[in-house]
Formats: C-alpha cells, sequence, structure tokens
C-alpha cells in the first residue's frame, strides 16, 4: 500500500560515542604468533595455549559459511587486531575504586539502570544483580563476588577461571561448541579475549540475575567474548547479556562463543538485550554480530531457555540453540528480532533432540522496516531416540513498509516416530485500520505503531526477566521512533 | 552408454542452454544440500533410459492442436529456469523434440495426458488460450517392470481468464520417477492441481508455479503414501510475481515402512506482490519406528502487503483422536487404520480421489 | 445387580488426586445428573468411566453389569455398552461420519458374536437418526465432526448414542454451548434413550438440561467426592442459592 503512512526513518543511535581510554592493541593480523602472544598475554597455562593454536589450525582450513540470507563484502580477517586492552587497567585494578571514571561514565551515557551503575561503582546498597562488565576485551569489574561466593557460585572472568579453576574450563571448554563447530567459532576459539564464567553447584539456586555489559569499543577491533556457564545437578541460575556500541563507520566483527551446560534437573535462563550499533541509515557502519551460543542439557530433566531481543547489529548471524540430551529435558527459545534501514538478520534456533520425552519449545517474532532483509532460520531435528519427543514452533513476521524483506527458513528433520513436532509461522502488517482506529483515539500513529509492535512482542517479553522487560520495550519504541511520517 | 558431455542440444533448447544444464549439474546447487536426492542419480539414469517419442495425448479434442517442436517454424519459449531445473535441459535434451498443445476453446471432455512409467517423455507445452478452461488428468500405467526412470516434463501456460485443472495419479509406482510441473499464470487465470501418489521406490517432483499475472490464483490438495523402502522428494516453489495473487498448497504425506519423505515448499512474495495471500500446509504422519521425514516450509516476503502463513506438522496419530475411536468400540489397529487413510484423504481431491482412496486402503489391508 | 457401581473410588489425572472416596450406584431405568463447580471432578469421573489414557484408578471398584471395569481397554468398555458423549468432541478430517459410525457400530456387533450389518440397512437407519436430530444427512459424508458448529458436534454425539445402542449413557456437559432449539433436540434424543433397560449419568454444570430430562437422582460433586444427593428439586436448590451454601 503506497499511500501507508508507515515511512522508517533511522533513529539517531544514541549510544554513539566513542570512549577515550587510551588502549593497548595488537598490530592487525593473524598468525600462531599471535595466538601465542594472547595467550602469553593473559599468562595462560600451556594446556590453554595448546587448545587455542589447536582451534587456529582448524581456522585455517575453514571457509566463511555463506548459507545465510544475508549479503557483504567478503572481511579480511588479517586486517582485524586480534587483541586490545584498556591501558589503565593493564596492570589489573584492585578494586572497584580503580575502575577508569570515564568507564563509569560511559555506562552512565548508556543509560545502564541506575542500581546496575552502582553496583559497578561498588554502592553498599547493593542491588540484586551482579554484573561483570567487559569493556572491550578485559573484564573490568566484578562486583557481589561475596554474596556470589557464600553461595557457592563462581562467577568471573573466564581468564581468571582458567588460573582460579583450570579443571571445569578444561572439562567443560569447547565440550557444546567444538572448536571446528563453524568457521567463527573456530576463530573465537583461537583468540578469544575474555568473557565470564559461571559455575552454579549443586542444589544452588544463584541468589541474583548474573549480568554482564558487553562494549565494543576499539576501532577495527574484532571482539571475542567467550562465556562459559555450568549448572550442576539442581542448580538455577539467570543470566543477563546485553549490549551497546560507540558509532563508527568501519564494519566491526564481533564472534563470541556462549556454551550453557546443564546437568540433572537444572535450569539455565539466557537473557540477551542486543543493542549494537546497526550502521546508519545508508547502511554505512555497524556491527558485524557472529555468534555461536548452544546450550547442552546433559542431565535428565535440565531446561535450558534463550530469550533475545535483537534490535542492533548492522548483520546478525546467531543460533542460540539447545542440545536436549538428558531424558525429559526442556530447550526453549523466544526471540525478538528487529532490524531497519540496511541492518540483515538471520537468526533462529537448533533443537536437537537426542533424548527421549525431551520437549522444545520455538516463539520468534521479526520486525522488518526501511529497506532491511530479517530471517529466521529455524532447526529441529530428532533422534530414533528421542521417544515422544515435541516441539512448538510458531514464528511470526511483521513489515513496516514495502521494501524490506521477512522470510522464514524452518528445517524439520524427523527420524522419531513417535515424536510431534508442530510449526506455524504467519506474515502481517500494521494495517492501515489498525492506524486509523488509534489515530481515532486520540493515539498518535508513532505511538500506534510502538503500541502495535510491542504487543506483538508481548510473548517473549514476558519471558524476561523484569528489568530486562522494561528495557527491551524501550529500546524497541526508540528503534521506531520516527517511523511514522 | 551415452554420457552428459556427448547429449546433443536440440535447436530450441540450445547448445548453450545445454551448457547451462551441464554447469549447474556439475557445480555446487545451494538448494540441492539439504536432505534431497543426489541429483548425479537422476542424471545418470536420465541418460541412460529410453526415449519415448509417442504423442503425449491419447485422445486430442478437436478444440485442441498438437504440433512438435522440430516443426513448427519457431520453437516456443519454455520458459523454465535451466539453473534450477538442469534436469528438464537434460530430459528434452535425450527426448531430441517437445510437443505443443495449443487449447484455444474449451474441450467438452478433459485432456488425458499420456503417462509412461518408464523411460524419458519429450517435454509437453500446454498452452491455454484466455478465457478457455480445460481439464487435464493424467494416470500413471502400471510399470511393466520393477527398475528404471520415468522422467517427464510439463509445462502450463494459462492465458489471462483462463481456467485449468490438472489431476495427477501415480497409485502403481515400482520405477524411479522424476517429475518437473512448471505453470505459468497470467492474469485472473487459475489452476486447481490435485496429485495423489504412492511412492514404492524413488520419486522426486518439482512443481513451479509463477503466478505472473495479476489475481491469478492456485489451489493445490496432494497426498502421498511412502510405503516401504519409498524415498519421495517433493520440492514446491510458489511465485507471487503479481498484485492480488493467491495460492493455497495442502499436502499430506505419511510415511509407512522403512522410509523417507521430504518436502520442501517455497513460497516467494515479490516486490509489488501487493495484496499476495498465501497459505501453505503439509502434515506428515511417521508410522514406522524407521521412516524419517524432513519437511522445511520456507517463506520469502519482500513486501508488507500480504497475507502469508504455513504450516507444517510431523507427528504420529493423535491421542485424543484414538481414544475417540476407541470409546466407539473400535479396536486399536482400526482405528489406526481408519485414522491414517482418514489423513490420506484429507489430502485428496479432484478425479482420481476415489481411485487413490482406494489404493490407500488397500495398502492399509495387506499390510 | 445393579448397571453401574462405583465404589470408593479414588482416581488421578496425571499423578494429581482427582476423584477421592466416591461412590455411586445407576439402576437400569434411572437418569442421574451429577452436577458442581468447575474443577470438582464430573469430567474426570466421566472419562475414568470411559477409561480415557492419563486418568488412573488408585482405589476402589467400578463395576458395570456385574463386571468390573477397571483395567478394561477403553473399546472393551463400548463394546460392554458403555457410552460416553464428548464435553468436546474431536475433528477428524477424512474419516466420513458413516465410514466411522458403520465401524464403531460392527465392532459393537462382533463382540456380541453377530455378524455386521447390511450397509444399506445401516445407512437408513443412520439417515433417518440424523434427520429426527435435525442433522441434515449429507453430514454423514462429511468428516467426523469437521467443520461441524458446537450444536451440530453435540447432536452427532447423541446420534452416535442412539444408533450404537449402549446400556448406559455417560453425557459429559452435552448441554454446554447449545441454543435453546438445539437443546431441546439434544434432550429430545436423550430421552428417547431411555428406556427400562437403560441408565443415564447426566453430567452438567447447569440447571437447563434437567428443565428438559428429569433426573431420577441429583448428585453435587466438589473436590472429588458426592457431598450431596437428592431428587431433582436438589438441581433447583443449587439453580437459585448455587453451590456455595454446600461448603457452609
Amino acid at each position: 500500500m503506497s499511500e501507508s503512512p508507515i515511512d522508517i526513518v533511522g533513529q539517531e543511535y544514541r549510544a554513539g560515542f566513542v570512549t577515550d581510554v587510551a588502549s593497548d592493541t595488537l598490530p592487525p593480523g593473524l598468525s600462531e604468533a599471535v595466538v601465542r602472544h594472547i595467550s602469553a598475554k593473559k599468562r595462560e597455562p600451556a594446556w590453554m595455549a595448546d587448545w587455542r593454536l589447536a582451534a587456529y589450525g582448524k581456522w585455517c582450513a575453514m571457509r566463511p559459511p555463506d548459507w545465510a540470507h544475508v549479503r557483504f563484502p567478503p572481511i579480511d580477517f588479517q586486517a582485524i587486531s586480534y587483541y586490545s586492552a584498556p591501558k589503565s587497567l593493564a596492570d589489573a585494578p584492585a578494586s572497584l575504586d580503580e575502575v577508569d571514571p570515564e568507564l563509569l561514565r560511559t555506562y552512565e551515557k548508556l543509560g545502564i539502570p541506575l542500581h546496575e551503575r552502582e553496583a559497578l561503582a561498588g554502592v553498599v546498597k547493593a542491588p540484586d544483580v551482579a554484573v561483570d562488565a567487559v569493556f572491550d576485551s578485559v573484564s573490568i569489574a566484578t562486583t557481589f563476588k561475596d554474596k556470589l561466593a557464600d553461595a557457592g557460585v563462581i562467577f568471573c572472568p573466564i581468564s581468571e577461571a582458567v588460573h582460579s579453576h583450570p579443571e571445569l574450563v578444561q572439562k567443560y571448554l569447547g565440550s557444546v561448541v567444538p572448536q571446528q563447530d563453524n568457521f567463527y567459532a573456530a576463530l573465537n576459539s583461537a583468540v578469544f579475549s575474555d568473557g565470564s564464567f559461571v559455575y552454579v553447584p549443586k542444589g544452588v539456586r544463584c541468589p541474583m540475575e548474573l549480568s554482564t555489559y558487553f562494549r565494543i569499543n576499539e576501532r577495527n577491533t574484532g571482539q571475542f567474548e567467550r562465556t562459559l556457564i555450568i549448572a550442576d545437578a539442581g542448580a538455577y541460575v539467570s543470566y543477563l547479556e546485553g549490549c551497546t556500541a560507540p558509532m563508527r563507520d568501519e564494519n566491526q566483527l564481533h564472534a563470541a562463543v556462549v556454551e550453557l551446560v546443564a546437568l540433572d534437573n537444572a535450569e539455565i535462563k539466557y537473557s540477551t538485550v542486543q543493542n549494537w550499533y546497526p550502521g546508519d541509515a545508508e547502511g554505512k557502519g555497524g556491527i558485524y554480530n557472529f555468534v555461536t551460543k548452544r546450550g547442552a542439557c546433559i542431565g535428565a530433566r535440565s531446561k535450558i531457555s534463550w530469550t533475545q531481543v535483537e534490535t542492533g547489529s548492522a548483520i546478525t548471524w546467531k543460533y542460540p540453540s539447545v542440545v536436549l540430551r538428558g531424558a525429559d529435558s526442556v530447550g526453549e527459545f523466544h526471540s525478538v528480532a528487529l532490524t531497519n534501514n540496511y541492518q540483515q538478520a538471520d537468526t533462529g534456533t537448533k533443537m536437537i533432540h537426542l533424548g527421549p520425552g525431551t520437549r522444545s519449545t520455538i516463539i520468534s517474532k521479526g520486525i522488518s522496516a526501511g529497506k532491511s532483509q530479517n530471517s529466521y532460520r529455524g532447526l529441529v531435528r530428532t533422534s530414533p531416540a528421542a521417544k515422544g519427543a515435541r516441539n512448538y514452533t510458531q514464528c511470526d513476521s511483521l513489515l513496516l513498509g514495502d521494501a524490506c524483506g521477512a522470510h522464514t527458513f524452518p528445517y524439520i528433520e524427523n527420524k522419531s516416530p513417535t515424536a510431534t513436532i508442530e510449526h506455524e509461522a504467519t506474515t502481517s502488517k500494521v494495517s492501515d485500520d489498525q492506524l486509523f482506529l488509534c489515530q481515532q483515539r486520540g493515539i498518535d500513529p508513532e505511538k500506534a505503531i510502538s503500541m502495535i509492535v510491542n504487543g506483538f512482542c508481548k510473548d517473549v517479553f514476558r519471558k524476561l526477566p523484569m528489568e530486562f522487560a522494561v528495557e527491551a520495550g524501550k529500546l524497541l519504541e526508540v528503534s521506531l521512533e520516527g517511523a511514522v511520517g | 552408454m551415452a554420457a552428459l558431455s556427448s547429449l546433443e542440444a536440440p535447436p530450441w533448447l540450445g547448445a548453450e542452454g545445454l551448457t547451462r544444464c551441464r554447469r549447474a549439474l556439475g557445480g555446487k546447487l545451494v538448494r540441492e544440500t539439504w536432505k534431497y536426492s543426489p541429483l548425479p542419480k537422476v542424471t545418470d539414469a536420465l541418460i541412460q533410459t529410453d526415449v519415448h517419442q509417442d504423442p503425449p495425448v491419447e485422445a486430442l479434442p478437436p478444440e485442441a492442436a498438437l504440433h512438435r517442436f522440430d516443426e513448427l517454424d519457431a520453437p516456443p519459449q519454455f520458459g523454465i529456469d535451466l539453473n534450477r531445473y538442469p534436469l528438464a535441459g537434460i530430459a528434452a535434451a535425450r527426448a531430441g523434440t517437445g510437443w505443443l498443445i495449443k487449447v484455444e476453446r474449451t474441450p467438452s471432455h478433459p485432456l488425458r495426458l499420456a503417462a509412461p512409467s518408464l523411460g524419458v517423455s519429450a517435454p509437453v507445452l500446454l498452452q491455454v488460450a484466455p478465457g478457455c478452461r480445460v481439464d487435464i488428468e493424467q494416470e500413471a500405467a502400471e510399470a511393466a517392470s520393477e527398475g528404471g526412470l520415468g522422467a517427464q516434463v510439463l509445462v502450463l501456460s494459462l492465458g489471462p481468464d483462463s481456467e485449468a485443472t490438472c489431476a495427477t495419479a501415480e497409485l502403481a509406482s515400482s520405477v524411479d520417477r522424476w517429475s518437473l510441473l512448471q505453470v505459468h499464470l497470467q492474469r485472473n487465470a487459475a489452476l486447481t492441481l490435485n496429485h495423489q501418489c504412492t511412492v514404492g521406490n524413488f520419486q522426486r517432483q518439482d512443481l513451479n508455479v509463477a503466478l505472473a499475472g495479476e489475481g491469478a490464483r492456485l489451489s493445490s490438495v496432494g497426498a502421498a503414501l511412502i510405503q516401504e523402502g519409498g524415498r519421495l522428494d517433493q520440492q514446491v516453489v510458489i511465485e507471487h510475481a503479481s498484485r492480488g495473487t493467491v495460492s493455497r498448497i495442502k499436502q499430506h504425506n505419511l510415511a509407512a515402512g522403512r522410509s523417507r519423505c521430504t518436502f520442501n515448499g517455497r513460497i516467494h512474495i515479490h516486490p509489488g506482490a501487493a495484496g499476495a495471500d498465501a497459505d501453505l500446509s503439509n502434515r506428515n504422519l511417521a508410522l514406522d519406528s524407521s521412516a524419517e521425514v524432513n519437511t522445511k516450509p520456507e517463506l520469502e516476503i519482500y513486501n508488507d502487503d500480504v497475507r502469508c502463513a504455513h504450516g507444517a506438522t510431523v507427528g504420529q496419530l493423535d491421542a485424543e483422536v484414538l481414544f475417540y475411536l476407541l470409546s466407539r468400540g473400535l479396536g486399536p489397529q482400526q482405528a489406526q487404520r481408519l485414522l491414517s487413510l482418514g489423513f490420506l484423504r484429507d489430502g485428496l481431491a479432484g478425479p482420481f480421489a476415489e481411485r487413490a482412496a482406494t489404493a490407500f486402503a488397500a495398502h492399509f489391508m495387506s499390510a | 445387580m445393579s448397571l453401574l457401581e462405583v465404589h470408593d473410588l479414588h482416581a488421578s489425572v496425571n499423578g494429581e488426586p482427582i476423584l477421592r472416596n466416591l461412590s455411586l450406584r445407576v439402576e437400569t431405568g434411572e437418569i442421574h445428573a451429577i452436577m458442581g463447580p468447575n474443577g470438582s471432578g464430573k469430567s474426570t469421573l466421566a472419562n475414568v468411566l470411559a477409561g480415557r489414557p492419563g486418568y488412573e484408578v488408585t482405589a476402589g471398584q467400578v463395576s458395570f453389569n456385574g463386571a468390573g471395569l477397571t483395567g478394561l481397554e477403553p473399546e472393551a468398555r463400548a463394546q460392554a455398552g458403555l457410552f460416553l458423549a464428548f464435553q468436546y468432541p474431536v475433528e477428524i478430517p477424512g474419516l466420513s461420519n458413516m465410514e466411522f459410525l458403520k465401524a464403531a457400530w460392527d465392532s459393537h456387533r462382533a463382540a456380541q458374536g453377530a455378524q455386521p450389518e447390511s450397509a444399506v440397512s445401516f445407512m437408513k437407519r443412520a439417515r433417518a437418526l440424523a434427520k429426527s436430530l435435525e442433522l441434515n444427512p449429507e453430514f454423514l459424508k462429511r468428516g467426523v465432526n469437521e467443520g461441524f458448529s458446537g450444536g451440530e458436534k453435540k447432536r452427532n454425539e447423541i446420534l452416535q448414542l442412539l444408533l450404537l445402542e449402549p446400556k448406559l449413557a455417560v453425557l459429559d456437559e452435552t448441554d454446554s454451548g447449545l441454543d435453546i432449539d438445539a437443546l431441546q433436540t439434544v434432550a429430545a434424543g436423550i430421552n428417547r434413550f431411555c428406556s427400562a433397560d437403560t441408565g443415564v449419568l447426566l453430567i452438567t454444570h447447569y440447571q437447563r438440561l434437567l428443565n428438559h430430562i428429569v433426573p431420577d437422582r441429583v448428585h453435587v460433586l466438589s473436590e472429588g467426592r458426592i457431598v450431596a444427593s437428592g431428587d431433582r428439586h436438589l438441581a433447583e436448590k443449587l439453580e437459585a442459592e448455587g453451590y456455595a451454601w454446600l461448603s457452609d
């Protein structure tokens, strides 16, 4: 409908600024020497260095995947710098007081909720959110260690865990996402900078939501986070990840790996609000987000749920998945992906049913605006042993404007005749009638679109922890500001 | 033994067209990489199997005219995307010719197309004049032998405001089959497809429908019973290229015995196809513990003014429904048989529906 | 010997106890109404009697016509003459009503060692019944309950009740979702079923069906057991005063 009043105009990126912190950065390029250098810089034990080198060897023989519904010029992996640490932190701060005040102001500018800023600043009346902040490649602040330690929960940078809990890292690192899983996972395994490590011991319910803010800062610096979360038998943990990035012109590569492991009766909730710089209205700049996120429900009756709100990045290539190995284990994926201007998203999930009685639910909401392309790609696979496995998938797309694309690519591979798999997809637009009704009732069109989009996403927002749900709603509103001409 | 390299292209295909097919078969085909039967197997069979030279119509109604391509002054355009369907080019080259059927007025009887079970048939291009209506029927004969390949290419071109039904039945399949049905619909043209088959060996069915003109409509209902050792690959592509185009697809597949069933249904809404309305449903039932069912319904949408939905299910008989039957006194085996048949029958329509129902029922009685 | 005898019945659904110590006796020629608030276990009772999978008898006995029911397959109970009219009749596209009815009837006959009724005579009977229930005979050709309205589905249940000639009819909320005309048709069908040789267990939330079908006994179910029994005036009292007085 050419007369449609919907005309998406990009909203200026709020988090677009560069923090001025001197950096210790490696020159661009990747080689065995660079991998050794990264490992040495982190004073890693030999087994860790060997692991990285093995990954590097595999990566050299691999090619970037080309099957996703995204287009971008080839990446020159030798033009990327693979290590960067803020200088003021190179000597490792002894306490939060030593955290660069510039960083704390950065969080303020990003609009990180006040109580979380306080948490970062180490204020005494501590809120129940622990933040392990990653500024570029080095974790700068970890709070609530005491409270978590009381519960026996380990929450620290993975670079620290390599030294303090080598047995856990050695056992689980790469156990869910093998080095050779895909091109970007191999790259990450070779050069990963830092990330979070969480271990929740048997029967422990983590006393607070764990939270990490990622931020990409250094020019031309790839960011290679590595996160490993292990919930031992009967444990529960909810992990929150949120991101913003400063504005710049060059595309930036981000290739994180997140691994989750749930043992018997354990539950892991992993929530993401991703708001990286998507590029400007002409499609210039923006982050390439090529992430491998996967959880393994190893134990019986274990549960892993991914909830994501993706509004940022120029290109998103991301499939948070669950391998359902334990009997009666449960996997969930709830996603909102909004693309605007020239953004491209190819995102979805994989639910691999291996054990009997395994269940999975996939709810995906895609919103396309501007000239963007938004694809859902999901795999549901059942093995012959997955007796009575069940999957339900619902995949809805909302299109705003006639220059965007919304695509659905579900792969259903069933070898278990007692499995039940249901997939449904619908596509709709914000109708002129809906808009007119709102207007007639006194609601301006911009607010109306925001309300309709929020309603469209409500099933997913409901799955987010409270503070994130509010943030996610705001984020969509911001992303859709100026959407009506 | 013939080889791919020694094939000669007839003038209406062109050496360039054949080269493209060879290249497409030799190169990496992205669309072929998911669960589909490998093309070389079909290619080899296509090159080695016999060619039919008989006319493709059992009895030509007076309202239609039949021409051999090589007898025409100017060969007609096939309109097949050879990059996507290179086998069509190979089949055409093997056949050496093709048939043009022109329906100029509405025939009083259905047009019955021949359907030899074995061998490569020359491609058929069937053109329906504006405003005409034609019913096409095609029923595959029982194979005289086990093994071998039957290959067939049918291109339907429907003029403005024309209407066609096309019913096909392959109910005694003991040979491998590959078929391509390509349809091009102009403004307000309407096509009803009914396809039912039993699959005992390997079957690959390509369907490509271009809703090219404004208001063009497609309705397709199909059912397949995949028997022990059967392997079915169905690839459906529906292109909504114009405003107000409508498609409805319903495909019910039942995998009995050790068998494999793959369905890929892609709905593609092009920019400018405002008001497009598409609905695709693929339901699968797996009865055997070693049956494998793969399905991939896809949507590719480049327009906001659309109504699109697809659904796919894989499952076994619904426990609630089964209990309903048991509570009426039916035994578990009989209930399962009736429900399996009911599931298949829900995908039956058109002139061969009854025959297909009988064939399916016979399967369950003997099983 | 009673037609239906339920003694100290305990039953669970998916491991959760629903029925607790429920006892009930229905004689031939009797109509019993089971009433009670939502969640009191009315539908559970119906499904336990019919042997729905997932409904587990944890203690107590149920006998039907003098024989134990517990452990019998659902189809064996049906063939023995126990009929459940579903609260939510299922749709089976592709399986025609006529085919379904004939198969059900044949199974009943076979259980009694009788030959199948001829298709012609059966169809005649089915058509006549459909007509009497104000169902278009065309519906016999359609899929079971496929695309039927709520009222048509319920009338189809009654049609099966009359066609299969059971001894005991368990009617689970058969009146729900019916307009007044359909309610009268359904009630007429049930009354037609009632005889000196049959019994009816009528499960309902509302009294309105009882304006058309006069029960011999009314039982009030609450939290899985019968908390009050009486004649039809009990139903009127419930209609006037609700269920709250029971818990006082």
